[in-house]
């Protein structure tokens, strides 16, 4: 879990917040509903998912419940690996 | 009966001795210095409110119920602290409303629940909540007996909007669903007096609550229940300058301007209110996001429609976009984003002559109302594609003169078609822009 914290942490730092402090992106720093992530950016955010840890997202999945912290994605990720999503 | 009742109430009462470890009972701590602090700023903006009569005496009526509610909700224990908000905002409905209205109120909201926890397929349930308010709108029309008139906009305001994302999100969720989490969801005291309510998401309510310590997101309440009052009142000064002027008044580019301008400002009243809601609601710990994101320095059309009423843009996305989006992907990316965006305005026109239908009681269509929409699609999927082609280089930063012109150039593009959207017709609107003839 804490490696696929650490990708996503990074991910979304290099992406979307270019120059920030790591330290500034928490485990529960609201990513959507702070207006970090557009929707545009979720879109991108899901393919690297996808490509990074071939897993497939639905559209139902892609809600602030799974989506607006990178504790949160990874959560999400991690069930979607397992199967259990 | 009995059963019945108690299994009513056991929805309503403190959840069990397991949720006490709940990490959100921390974050509702009571401390008397950090309660007496924000006591005090409610008093003033209340004394502000009752001074400059901002709004109704409903309103100031509103303030009172919420700020001394608060005052009481937070000293309660945290399993009573939501069950006392819901039965607030229920006790609440009797207060603004005729009781049969209350009950009606009630009463349909309760049977939707019923509809919506049954056991039947989902498309059996949703059908049956749709049928029911098809049934209300061509019933409404006639004024049946039985149902007082106020009972019509205040049932489209609870459900017209939030019924779809609750429907939606409650497909997919595992168990059945929650009467409190419903009822806090749909029974919302603000949303008794403000007919145009901000278009809470179901998951985003729910993950809110106590996410910070409450002083935190009461205080952010308190500021933005403030920049809402601030808002309210420019909103006046502004109504009072826009209802001063006649259109045939407008003889020189400057007169022009000045009308563009006013039509666009009288938007602070949503701004305003939507502001003045979500932060009333931060202070029973629902530390929701904000509405709106500075819209007035958009820098593009894009960034525009992210930063104006943002409740509506998630809405949009989780029901429109990312359906659309996610079923047309692998036709290609660029293809998938356009139409996406492009059924997202269509939406966004039909749903707003929806609202106004149940809001006003009358069908909407306008030819600057159509304009509008399609224009502000049109152009914001000409941004989305030259973004998507143009991306910015990480790292790039643009010349500080060259954000301020976008910022001037945005907001000008956007009172223009703004003045279109308000215009009766299209051709009082061409009339205004050629002011010179």
């Amino acid at each position: 879990m804490n490696e696929v914290k650490e990708d996503i942490r990074s991910y979304v730092l290099q992406e979307f917040l270019p120059g920030e402090s790591p330290s500034n992106l928490q485990d529960d720093t609201p990513l959507r509903t702070s207006g970090i992530l557009s929707s545009v950016a979720t879109l991108q955010l899901i393919t690297f998912l996808e490509e990074h840890y071939k897993i497939e997202v639905e559209a139902h999945e892609t809600g602030v419940e799974n989506f607006d912290s990178v504790a949160d994605i990874a959560a999400f990720v991690v069930r979607k690996k397992e199967g259990r999503s | 009966m009995a059963t019945a009742i108690t299994r009513l109430i056991s929805y309503a009462l403190p959840e069990s001795a397991a949720a006490a470890s709940d990490p959100r009972e921390k974050r509702a701590t009571a401390n008397l210095v950090q309660f007496a602090r924000l006591l005090v700023q409610l008093g003033l903006l209340f004394a502000v409110i009752r001074v400059f009569r901002v709004e109704t005496r409903s309103f100031h009526l509103l303030a009172a119920l919420a700020f001394s509610g608060f005052a009481v909700h937070y000293w309660l224990p945290f399993r009573w602290k939501e069950p006392f908000w819901i039965l607030l905002s229920l006790a609440s409905a009797f207060v603004f409303f005729y009781t049969e209205t209350a009950i009606l109120l009630i009463g349909v909201g309760i049977l939707f629940f019923g509809i919506a926890r049954s056991g039947l397929p989902f498309r059996v349930r949703a059908g049956l909540i749709a049928l029911g308010g098809a049934a209300a709108a061509f019933v409404s029309r006639s004024g049946p007996p039985g149902f007082p008139a106020e009972f019509w906009p205040m049932f489209g305001s609870l459900f017209m909007f939030r019924m779809i994302v609750y429907l939606y999100d409650i497909r997919h969720e595992r168990g059945k669903p929650s009467l409190r989490e419903y009822l806090r969801y749909f029974f919302v005291l603000p949303n008794y007096y403000f007919l145009l309510f901000p278009l809470i998401d179901y998951q985003t309510m729910r993950r809110s609550f106590y996410q910070r310590d409450i002083h935190d997101s009461a205080q952010q309440g308190i500021t933005w229940m403030t920049r809402g009052v601030i808002q309210l009142l420019l909103y006046r000064v502004i109504e009072h300058w826009n209802n001063s002027r006649a259109p045939e008044n407008t003889t020189s580019f400057a007169a022009l301007a000045t009308c563009l301008l006013l039509a666009y400002l009288l938007y602070l009243r949503v701004s305003g209110t939507f502001h003045f809601i979500i932060g009333l609601l931060h202070l029973f710990g629902y530390d929701l996001p904000e509405t709106h994101r500075r819209y007035l320095l958009a820098s593009s059309l894009t960034d525009f429609w992210r930063r104006i009423n943002v409740y509506w843009k998630d809405f949009m996305v989780k029901i429109v976009y990312f359906p659309i989006y996610f079923r047309l992907r692998k036709r290609g990316d660029l293809q998938a984003q356009v139409v996406a965006t492009a059924s997202v305005f269509l939406a966004t026109w039909a749903l707003h002559s929806y609202q106004f239908f149940w809001l006003r009681g009358e069908v909407l269509f306008t030819w600057p109302d159509v304009l509008f929409w399609g224009i502000l699609g049109a152009l914001v999927i000409v941004n989305l594609i030259w973004e998507i082609k143009h991306p910015r280089r990480k790292g790039e930063h643009q010349p500080r003169w060259l954000g301020y012109a976008q910022v001037a150039g945005t907001f000008s593009l956007i009172t223009v078609l703004w003045s279109l959207w308000q215009a009766p017709t299209v051709e009082y609107w061409m009339d205004l822009l050629t002011w010179w003839k």
